[in-house]
């Protein structure tokens, strides 16, 4: 009887952590065309970057492009690196629409979309799943942490 | 038993998959990082029979390929035809879909041409509207006390703004409102606009006026300094940038506000710009004007320039300091041709302080204005020369945001004005509570209770309390 308690109490955390497992969302890997000189970035400059200020990077200012609104990719990047929900981001924009400032970066419908603009657009920078990566697209770490690394946490919700 | 324990561990096996493919992305990840080989190619070799997986992918792809022939951001267009597309698809028989790689997309389509640096040139209209109610309660008849109980369109304001280069950009605001009419004069009377209509024969109608808010251009020098030129909002504080009310927390601005310390807009040069470095943002405005007076926007009645000021500090723990400071002359128009004009120095300074970290927030502004009449421009009241003055004051709101019940927002605002020379009181002390609910970004609902005192001194409004209940609707467009 006590085995077989032992056995089911091991499935069941099986069970879980393969849950817990699938639950996880696909990394995403921030990238600029490659060539760019930009492969190291830090958190706080990312962040400034996609809440509509100046930044520059690898020799030029740097346009932000963001996942669809209300899709897993932008749900996962505003939590992670602007620490905000999808209803503070809302609010967010839309308050600095009223104030007069910039708006929100362009939003994109696909990561195929992301990755041809990351290639493409001058200064563009955005993020793909780690899936959907292309061969002219470059990685760019986050506070010196590649996405191959296990401490880098941004990823889709 | 035994039964129980194979099902479970059956379903264990059938989630392993799935775990072992998020595990794997960052190897895959890793070859195409470092090969410069495209992915696709061996894939090419020897293709695989497509599964019920690939064929979604393929779905979805193709949907966002049809979907760029608008602009990304008409979101809704977009996902409904994505939806159509995706459904012709995914009815199609297996192997008769294709896999679009990011070479189908066209950039131009998206107004995202490489060749031609395009900006974002679009006249973008937007604006803010709200509606409201309120009542006031004095705690005791005066004469000269008007009871409110009134519904009242506030503001209408319409936002236009446009990038005219990548560095140049163009923004105006303009306030649609009923006044002047209802106005009321210092005779007592009330300026009505009811004038006949001529497109409708023997009707009438009142006409209403505009307010320019703002109307400037805008330059990047840098990407540490901008220059703006046009008619702009003082750049002070927190309220006068806030400004819109979606954006604002209470339903009625603060005396040091409304009273205007500083000018609310200003006509002329601002520069500004921001450094940050370790996490600490470094913002500047310096602001060179006409002043404050009765046609700032279209003349300098003293020839004095006016020149001011803001730093703001922004620290990674979610606090913001400011102070500003502002100089200038004041010069009136003459009360009768050929009569000298109110004329006068004045300086405003203040600080400000934000705290916003996750649902809390917290914001507080102390301002002082002095005000200095030259030697043989002191103008003359009823009770004698005009005398020199410094008026000061504070406000301090604190609130939270909860992420339910519409994003209810609790807060509590307690205010503190003391004016010079004013001929209704000597000091204000005023508190509120109330409730800022956002169900979406757009839309705004506040409901707030304010009890006023004014202590007994000189004024007509001495020694009286107010109790003030008011509930507003606003909302961006």
């Amino acid at each position: 009887m006590k085995t077989h308690i032992t056995s089911i109490v091991i499935a069941l955390c099986l069970v879980m952590l393969a849950g817990s497992a699938r639950a996880d969302g696909k990394k995403l890997v921030v990238v600029v065309a490659k060539g760019s000189s930009l492969t190291n970035i830090s958190r706080a400059e990312l962040k400034r970057c996609f809440l509509g200020e100046a930044v520059s990077g690898g020799g030029k200012t740097l346009v932000p492009f963001n996942a669809a609104p209300n899709s897993p990719d932008r749900a996962g990047f505003d939590k992670a690196v602007l620490g905000m929900s999808p209803d503070e981001v809302g609010r967010f924009w839309v308050d600095r629409k009223v104030r007069g400032q910039s708006g929100a970066p362009r939003s994109l419908p696909s990561a195929a979309h992301m990755a041809k603009v990351a290639a493409k657009f001058p200064g563009a920078i955005g993020y793909l799943p780690v899936d959907r990566m292309t061969s002219d697209v470059q990685a760019v770490s986050v506070d010196d942490v590649p996405y191959t690394d296990k401490r880098y946490d941004i990823a889709a919700q | 038993m035994k039964r129980a324990l194979w099902i479970l561990l059956a379903l264990g096996s059938a989630a392993e998959p799935a775990a072992a493919q998020a595990a794997d992305g960052p190897l895959e990840l890793e070859l195409l990082a470092s090969d410069p080989v495209p992915p696709t190619q061996p894939q090419q070799a020897s293709p695989p029979p497509p599964s019920a997986d690939d064929l979604a992918k393929a779905a979805d792809a193709t949907a966002d390929v049809a979907a760029i022939a608008a602009p990304a951001d008409s979101a809704p267009e977009d996902l409904a035809r994505a939806a159509d597309v995706t459904a012709d698809i995914a009815s199609l028989p297996a192997g008769a879909g294709t896999k679009p790689s990011s070479d189908d997309i066209d950039l131009s389509a998206l107004g995202l041409d490489p060749a031609s640096a395009s900006i974002d040139d679009k006249l973008n209209l937007y604006g803010f509207a709200d509606f409201g109610f309120n009542t006031q309660h004095w705690s005791e008849d005066r004469p000269y006390l008007d009871r409110v109980r009134s519904f009242m369109f506030g503001n209408l304001n319409l936002y236009m703004a446009k990038s005219l280069t990548p560095k140049i950009r163009s923004l105006a605001e303009v306030r649609f409102s009923f006044l002047p009419n209802a106005q009321k004069n210092p005779d007592g009377t009330y300026v009505d606009t009811t004038v006949q209509d001529v497109s409708q024969f023997g009707r009438s109608v009142q006409w209403g006026g505009i307010v320019i808010e703002r109307a400037y251009l805008e330059y990047d020098v840098t990407d540490h300094l901008t220059i703006r030129a046009g008619h702009w909002l003082t750049p002070y504080g927190i309220w006068n940038i806030d400004h819109g009310s979606p954006v604002i927390i209470p339903t009625t601005r603060p005396y040091i506000i409304g009273e205007q310390f500083f000018p609310e807009h200003q006509t002329g040069l601002e520069l500004f710009g921001s450094h940050t470095q370790q996490g600490f943002k470094l913002d500047y405005h310096v602001t060179v004007s006409n002043g404050r007076g009765p046609s700032e926007a279209q003349e300098d009645r003293d020839r004095k320039l006016a020149f001011g000021g803001r730093l703001e500090l922004e620290t990674p723990w979610g606090v913001r300091l400011g102070s500003s400071y502002y100089r200038g002359r004041y010069t009136g128009n003459p009360q009768t041709a050929g009569a000298m004009p109110e004329t006068y120095l004045e300086a405003a300074y203040g600080a400000d302080v934000l705290f916003d970290r996750g649902p809390l927030h917290i914001q507080a502004e102390a301002m002082v204005r002095e005000r200095h009449y030259p030697l043989g421009f002191r103008t003359t009241s009823g009770a004698g020369f005009a005398a020199d003055g410094r008026d000061l004051g504070y406000y301090a709101i604190i609130g939270y945001r909860f992420d339910q019940l519409w994003n209810v927002m609790p807060f509590f605002y307690h205010e503190d004005y003391r004016p010079s020379g004013h001929g209704f009181f000597e000091r204000v002390d005023g508190y509120s509570a109330g409730l800022n609910f956002r169900p979406s970004a757009s839309t705004v609902f506040k409901v707030m209770g304010s009890y006023v005192a004014i202590p007994a001194g000189q004024g007509l409004l001495q020694d009286l309390t107010l109790r003030m209940y008011t509930a507003q609707a606003s909302w961006v467009f």
